[in-house]
């Protein structure tokens, strides 16, 4: 009966230790081409939501019904969200050559996304949101090429 | 007429206060992740916060004692010190979320970082707490908080497919690619997002403060049985919209912001300037609460003085805890943890210890020497059972869906 509140100490830093695990966005490794593609799909699929908030930003800017700095967060946001996603998928390690092939696709398709939100948090930044509607057309045809991806990240 | 006014301002009230960061989140983000098909969820949470706040509200009103301080009585103080560890811990971290709500909707209308205005924010919390009347605070954010009628506008401006939104709501399924241990956990997330145990320690302690009489159980009804579902009803319309505007785009809800996003698309300047401070009501007023019912859980069981009715100087145990909660709550907030995130663990550990505060209370509110003849209906105890059953299972899987689900991710 001793032993109780100290076993029942364990399980709750048991439970403690199991929840941190949990809470944190560990990058586990890719052992086999499989689990490499579907960590591929995933990034694509948290990009191409950042890409379509971004496209409705833009739009609802450009037509003049959102404010400046509510424009910029959000631009911003997704900028950060994107990138984030590119730099987890970036650490992961390519487990063969046929993976190598799918992290170029994946990255040169990454890199244009980045490069478009940047344009696009730079002009919010400015104060130039009629320029958003404009700069976010290449977006379009991104997000279709990512949806394209998920559907067979090969 | 002059109840009548009563009845209906507490009714609004109520209602504009039901929603907080968690509500805000937890239905726009299954709202784009799996349409509709988690309405069941919020209705069971309306109905479970139903059946215990008003419990609570007729404990507190009949006894006299706020629910912490019944429950400590007739549990018994170790029983009670459990309870007060988890609840406490879950205000807490309720509290860091809701002064990260208010940050960022000061944010949103600003552009400066929200890292920067949470200190700002838990200093007006605390001013607010300190300087305004119980029922005067109560009512300026809870009908404050009603602005976000908007997004129902936006909604039938938006044109979406209604007959599409029912299909989903009322033939729920799992979306291809997602999980079903997912799909559970943020079912769970919804539950715990309606049924937030500070929301019962501040109804009860209100009752407490506004010194409510048996001839007010009229009005803890009506507040309840009406106000609260209307406050469900937001959370049905957030959902709504992230259904109609981002489940067909495949956007997922990482940020407050993008819960304005659909009301902006349809409404413009003004749509979103009223989602930005329905934002800042419903989260400063959640603040208010989850502040008070720091102080208030930890008073109640010590049997220190509480409340705002009474002069600080004789409370004072009381204003230092709620002042110590503040200071930690905005440290954590400033150390630039993902806001969305304290949220969704916050609400999913509440839905965990949902029995620890309501078992006591269906208990008390059962025992004759505490209530007289208020005791529960057979409906009341039926329905409570239920949920009695249905809370202490969502308690043994939450954290192994947790972990299992990698926190839904």
């Amino acid at each position: 009966m001793g032993t109780a509140p100290g076993v029942a100490r364990l399980a709750g830093l048991v439970v403690a230790c199991l929840l941190c695990a949990s809470c944190i966005k560990t990058i586990s490794p890719a052992r086999t081409t499989h689990t490499y593609l579907r960590k591929a799909a995933h990034t694509a699929e948290v990009v191409v939501s950042a890409v379509e908030t971004a496209r409705l930003v833009a739009k609802s800017a450009g037509d003049g019904k959102a404010f400046g700095p509510y424009t910029s967060v959000m631009l911003s946001e997704q900028e950060e969200q994107a990138g984030q996603a590119q730099d987890t998928f970036e650490s992961v390690q390519p487990p063969n050559a046929r993976s190598d092939k799918v992290r170029d696709h994946l990255g040169t398709l990454l890199n244009k996304v980045s490069d478009q939100l940047s344009a696009l948090r730079i002009a919010a930044r400015r104060g130039e949101l009629d320029k958003l509607s404009r700069l976010a057309r290449p977006l379009r045809e991104l997000s279709k090429k990512l949806n394209k991806f998920i559907e067979n990240p090969e | 007429m002059k109840k009548l006014g009563q009845i209906t301002l507490g009714i609004l009230t109520a209602m504009g206060g039901f929603v907080d960061i968690g509500d805000l989140v937890a239905n726009s983000e299954t709202g784009a992740r799996y349409g509709m098909s988690l309405m069941w969820a919020v209705l069971l949470g309306v109905i479970g916060i139903v059946v215990f706040a008003e419990m609570a509200g007729r404990v507190a009103t009949v006894s006299k004692r706020a629910v912490f301080d019944v429950v400590r009585e007739r549990m018994g103080a170790r029983m009670a010190l459990i309870n007060l560890f988890a609840s406490f811990f879950i205000n807490l971290l309720t509290l860091v979320a809701e002064l990260a709500g208010v940050a960022i909707a000061f944010q949103l209308a600003s552009d400066v970082n929200y890292l920067l205005w949470i200190p700002l924010a838990g200093f007006l919390v605390w001013f607010v707490i300190w300087r305004m009347k119980f029922e005067t605070m109560e009512r300026v954010f809870g009908l404050m908080g009603l602005v976000l009628i908007v997004g129902a506008v936006a909604l039938v401006k938006l044109h979406p497919d209604w007959m599409h939104l029912w299909h989903q709501a009322s033939h729920p399924s799992i979306p291809q690619g997602e999980g079903t241990p997912t799909y559970f956990y943020y079912a769970i997330a919804l539950l715990g997002a309606a049924m937030t145990p500070y929301e019962v320690f501040f109804f009860s302690s209100g009752a407490v403060e506004e010194k409510w009489t048996r001839s007010d159980l009229f009005v803890n009804r009506s507040n309840v049985y009406i106000g609260f579902p209307l406050g469900g009803f937001f959370s049905i319309m957030l959902m709504a919209l992230a259904a109609t505007v981002f489940f067909p785009r495949g956007i997922g809800v990482e940020h407050l912001g993008q819960v304005a996003l659909p009301t902006t698309l349809a409404l413009g300047k003004i749509g979103l300037a009223l989602m930005i401070l329905g934002f800042f009501a419903t989260t400063f007023g959640a603040a208010l609460e989850t502040g008070l019912s720091c102080g208030y859980t930890i008073a109640q069981y010590f049997g220190w003085q509480w409340g705002k009715l009474v002069k600080p100087r004789q409370a004072a145990r009381f204003h230092l805890v709620v002042i110590l909660s503040l200071v930690v709550a905005v440290l954590i907030g400033i150390t630039a943890v993902d806001p969305v995130q304290i949220t969704e663990y916050s609400i999913v550990l509440s839905a965990a210890a949902l029995p620890l505060t309501y078992f006591p209370i269906l208990v008390v509110a059962n025992d004759r020497q505490y209530m007289g003849d208020k005791t529960n209906s057979k409906l009341s105890n039926t329905i409570a059972s239920f949920f009695m059953v249905l809370l202490a299972i969502v308690a043994i899987a939450t954290i192994p869906l947790m972990i299992a689900t990698k926190a839904g991710q």
